[in-house]
């Protein structure tokens, strides 16, 4: 009796190990911040970009090279891009933004040089201090998708 | 050579692995050698039983280090992620040293080695310890030459995990050429698959496809081994059992690419992100998963082991009655890691 009883307990706690720790894993996983969309890695505020898709979900990123790769693969334009103002830490639009390709890596995994400006003053100021170059025309990162929201 | 507290770990545990396993080979080796002899004096039997009991002693030694040294790698390899700074997870770690000069070059060759062969050792200590077993219920000893040969063979592979392992410990890490993989610094769009056959593999099943075959192979694999479970005497002369291991090994490669290329992207919440290595320090409830499925198919394994080296007439009863309760943990281990699966793709 004992013997069936105790079997009984273990498995109990064994359906209850199966079926709880998923939950619980994907519980604390959804309240835990949310790093970036392609690689998972911590967004530092100052880098970080988001993108809203065609269907209006939002994906942020801990770089613009990460939001640049993950573009490419889901094949479809996004709807809108926010970047971050070094400067200021505030989110613009990536059309207002000035890029600056500098030997400074913002993300030593992806290897991010691309520095983003809301003031046409800091961002020469940034390719004077480390003998960067303001990207323009097809230069600039997301360029096709600015342009359309430019002309809507 | 990376020294930090795992590095330290992990060289102690070598140290006393290589000391057990050269021990147990010598032992195994001397116990082999002394059975050949026709006549005994009764202080030579003595002898050669206190023999065979500490070099059962040291083989449960040399088991509890395998099952330590395995998981320890990957904590080890998870510690040197900071090191590199553009490296981001454990696969980035496996890549250091592809394509360098130096003796670096050995790296990547030898965490492939290690990853084959610390589940090895520790299957093949499964089979000992299981003979062992087996014949501690006996009068006459009939497995004892069975269990020393494998014996043998599992201080063999002991002892080549733990060389290797020391060299790739003391082999310099810095200052090499980083080979570019999905977790590395030149990371590009077409190269996010950390395994190439896997990626291979999904994208010949497609997503939805890979998912029905894992889950409908794995189910059927499941149902043979409840088969098997309730009506082991009627299979216990027919290849059945042997068809099971075959498809328990067939179905592994299926497995990875479902947990590589469906799960782990879903789970992690990255879509473009195919590397189980990230599963290990952000859903260790996943890798609980992983470590059931392995559980279930080394199971399978040793049951057939039993079958193939502990059946003679006086354990025959014993070997049957350890076959099936291989199999009911077996069958356990793989519904556990199916339902965890399930649910932790579900609740991604």
């Amino acid at each position: 009796m004992n013997s069936q009883r105790s079997r009984w307990i273990v498995r109990a706690i064994g359906l209850l190990v199966v079926v709880g720790l998923p939950i619980l894993g994907a519980w604390l996983r959804r309240q835990s911040e949310q790093g970036c969309a392609l690689d998972g890695v911590r967004i530092d505020p100052v880098f970080a970009v988001r993108i809203i898709d065609v269907h209006g979900i939002e994906a942020r990123f801990c770089c613009l090279q990460c939001a640049v790769w993950w573009v490419q693969r889901r094949g479809e334009a996004p709807r809108q891009v926010f970047v971050t103002d070094e400067t200021s830490g505030r989110w613009l639009d990536a059309a207002d933004a000035n890029f600056v390709r500098s030997g400074v890596i913002t993300n030593a995994t992806t290897g991010n040089r691309v520095h983003i400006f809301q003031r046409r003053s800091d961002a020469e100021r940034h390719a004077s201090d480390s003998r960067g170059t303001i990207l323009t025309g097809s230069a600039r990162p997301f360029e096709n998708i600015t342009h359309r929201d430019r002309a809507n | 050579m990376i020294l930090n507290a795992y590095a330290v770990l992990s060289g102690f545990v070598v140290v006393l692995r290589g000391i057990a396993a050269v021990l147990v080979i010598g032992l195994a080796c001397c116990v082999l050698r002394s059975r050949r002899r026709v006549e005994f004096s009764p202080t030579e039997r003595t002898e050669s039983e206190n023999r065979f009991y500490l070099l059962s002693l040291l083989s449960t030694w040399l088991l509890g280090l395998s099952l330590i040294s395995w998981p320890l790698l990957y904590l080890l390899l998870q510690s040197y992620v900071p090191h590199w700074p553009g490296v981001m997870c454990i696969y980035g770690v496996t890549q250091i040293g592809a394509g360098s000069r130096g003796y670096s070059r050995f790296l990547p060759g030898l965490i492939v080695a290690l990853q084959f062969l610390k589940p090895a050792a520790v299957f093949v200590s499964g089979v000992w310890w299981l003979l062992y077993r087996i014949q501690r219920q006996t009068q006459t000893e009939p497995l004892m030459g069975r269990i020393l040969l494998v014996q043998l063979g599992f201080g063999v592979l002991a002892l080549t995990d733990t060389l290797l392992e020391g060299v790739y410990l003391v082999i310099p890490k810095r200052e090499e050429f980083l080979f570019t993989g999905c977790c590395t610094s030149d990371i590009s769009y077409q190269s996010d698959r950390s395994i190439s056959w896997l990626a291979s593999l999904s994208d010949g099943l497609g997503p939805k496809w890979l998912s029905f075959t894992f889950y409908v192979v794995n189910f059927g694999l499941v149902f043979a081994l409840w088969c098997f479970r309730i009506r082991s005497r009627q299979f216990e002369k027919s290849p059945g059992m042997n068809l099971l291991l075959l498809g328990a090994v067939l179905v592994a490669p299926l497995t990875a690419a479902y947990l590589a290329e469906i799960a782990a992207p879903a789970v992690l919440r990255l879509p473009y992100h195919h590397c189980l290595y990230d599963l290990i320090p952000r859903a260790i409830d996943m890798v609980l998963g992983i470590v059931l499925y392995v559980m279930g198919a080394g199971c399978v394994g040793w049951a057939c082991a039993v079958r193939w080296l502990a059946v003679r007439p006086e354990t025959k009863d014993l070997a049957r009655s350890d076959q099936d309760w291989l199999l009911s943990v077996g069958l356990n281990c793989y519904v556990a890691a199916l339902v965890m699966f399930f649910l932790e793709v579900s609740l991604a």
